[in-house]
């Protein structure tokens, strides 16, 4: 791995020049109507966190499991992976804004079931358990990146998928779930961690065999099954664990736990719902489930990239419904087109390197 | 050859032993270029690449399974909603009747099962379960297809068989063997 900064292609340049544009932009309406932006940022950044936590989470279940479909991605998940320097940066925004966004920051709130959370949810512990969080995660990144080697990889992954599993949780609680401060789920955590992992791998299918430099001949049919293999067991643990939450909620009928779902089942956000049930798990899990789908690169790099972009809904719809006046604001695409301008920055070379480090 | 009925085309046939499976596949390839498509290879483990040589398979199973999956998953619907809206309406906490959230999980594994089962017995039946004798074991030496022996069988209800003209053809292709499969 060389430490210099990687070269920047002219793509990423203007990509990364109209993401500085957005986040100006994003910066001025957020004078006038601050928690609003600041929503719409965190919703932006959490969907381009997935992708490149995510893929530290793939390299190391690669690590633990060994198999052919971990060796084609790992250029691109290495690539992605390097992302959370960025990330962590990014994540300042909501650090600073944490007073306006969150509910519990609110000296004035005057909800007495927010006095016993007040031991956790409070401002200077949500910015240490931030830092730490991800200290942890790029720790993680690093060290998976530099284990190659097949013994010392497998014992470093097994116990970093046991701490990513406990740190996304930490993640999932502060960022997620302390929107609606009376609301618990016991799911969320790994709910949001598998949707990390199937946002990572829908983009690094897409792009190793979508990429300009991948050799058309390494793309054999049991190649490209293994992947559509993974994608569909991805889609079918996070569908999995998003029903089970929603139907454990709906048999117990408890106030702390339908606080949550009444802003995404009672209003125009159900629509929303039926969407990702729809194409985001039903439609991917009915052509992933046919083998010459599978087995056609243009078939299973489309339904990666469908996963990976309807991923933005379903952050969305964890983020967004019941927080402000109106369910949509021009800041979402602005800081969505922002976060992933930047994201881009030095990917292709990245992925180069590491496609020339493995051949 | 004393066989206990008279066999119809898919019996019959030549049946022609190679060397090994490099000659087996190249013998599949030359007979399908020469038009031939009722081809049936025996080896004595999988062989890589045969299956494509030997050319599209007939294959019901995947459909038969999905038919299995959404009988059992619509099913258990049906039946849960008759059950306790129709059959035995309970008030259990207010909630309704058809509580479509709560008969997910049981038709899921429904759907799990009768699609293995579909899938299983289908399979046996596809490869011709309960029978258990065919022409095919009559011709000597042909155990060797689970040992040493690599069996192509040409068909005769293949549309370009003609007993004499396939038998030269297989002759061509150097096999160990030539026998015919059938009375």
């Amino acid at each position: 791995m060389n430490r210099h900064w990687p070269r920047i292609s002219h793509r990423e340049g203007i990509a990364a020049a109209i993401g500085l544009l957005a986040l100006a932009a994003c910066l001025v309406l957020g004078l006038r109507a601050p928690h609003q932006v600041l929503l719409s940022y965190l919703f932006a950044w959490l969907f381009w966190l997935a992708p490149a936590l995510g893929s530290v989470g793939l390299l190391m279940v690669h690590a633990l499991t060994g198999g052919d479909w971990g060796l084609a991605l790992r250029p691109a998940l290495l690539a992605a992976s390097r992302r959370l320097p960025l990330m962590a940066l990014l994540l300042l925004p909501v650090l600073i804004g944490a007073k306006v966004l969150f509910p519990w920051a609110d000296a004035q709130a005057a909800d007495p079931d927010l006095e016993h959370q007040r031991w956790w949810l409070n401002v200077p512990f949500f910015i240490v358990r931030a830092v730490v969080v991800f200290a942890l995660w790029l720790w993680l990144a690093r060290g998976i990146r530099r284990r190659s080697a097949w013994p010392s990889a497998r014992v470093f992954a097994a116990g970093g998928l046991v701490l990513y599993a406990l740190t996304v949780s930490v993640a999932a609680v502060d960022w997620v779930m302390s929107l609606v401060p009376r609301w618990h789920s016991t799911t969320l955590g790994i709910l949001l961690g598998t949707a990390q992992l199937l946002a990572a791998a829908g983009l690094a299918v897409w792009i190793s065999v979508t990429g300009r430099n991948a050799a058309p001949a390494s793309w054999t049919p049991r190649r490209l099954n293994d992947l559509g293999s993974i994608l569909m067991v991805l889609v079918l643990a996070w569908g999995y664990l998003a029903f089970m939450d929603y139907l454990t909620v709906w048999i117990a009928d408890l106030p702390s736990e339908t606080v949550w779902y009444l802003p995404r089942v009672n209003t125009g956000w159900r629509w929303l719902g039926a969407f990702l049930v729809l194409f985001h798990l039903a439609l991917p899990f009915a052509v992933l489930l046919s083998r010459q789908a599978r087995q056609r690169a243009a078939w299973l790099a489309g339904v990666a990239l469908w996963l990976f972009i309807a991923q933005i809904g379903y952050v969305g719809w964890l983020v967004l419904p019941g927080l402000r006046e109106h369910a949509l604001a021009w800041s979402d695409p602005l800081a969505w087109i922002g976060i992933g301008g930047l994201w881009w920055l030095g990917f292709g070379a990245r992925r180069r390197a590491a496609l020339e480090a493995q051949a | 050859m004393n066989t206990p009925y008279e066999s119809r085309p898919h019996e019959r046939g030549w049946l022609a032993r190679f060397d090994d499976a490099g000659a087996l596949l190249l013998a599949v390839r030359e007979l399908r270029g020469r038009g031939y498509t009722q081809l049936e290879a025996y080896t004595p483990y999988p062989v890589e690449g045969l299956a494509q040589a030997l050319g599209p398979m007939r294959n019901r199973i995947p459909l038969l399974v999905l038919l299995g999956g959404l009988a059992g998953g619509f099913g258990t619907l049906l039946l849960q909603w008759y059950a306790s809206v129709i059959d035995y309406p309970i008030n259990v906490g207010g909630r309704p009747d058809a509580s479509w959230p709560a008969f997910i999980p049981a038709a899921l594994e429904m759907t799990i099962l009768f699609a293995a089962l579909f899938g299983i017995v289908g399979m046996f039946f596809a490869n011709g379960l309960p029978r258990l004798n065919h022409p095919l074991f009559d011709v000597p030496g042909f155990e060797a297809a689970s040992r040493d022996g690599f069996f192509l069988w040409l068909r005769a209800d293949d549309p370009c068989f003609d007993a004499a003209l396939a038998h030269d053809d297989l002759a061509r292709l150097a096999p160990l063997a030539i026998d015919r499969v059938g009375s």
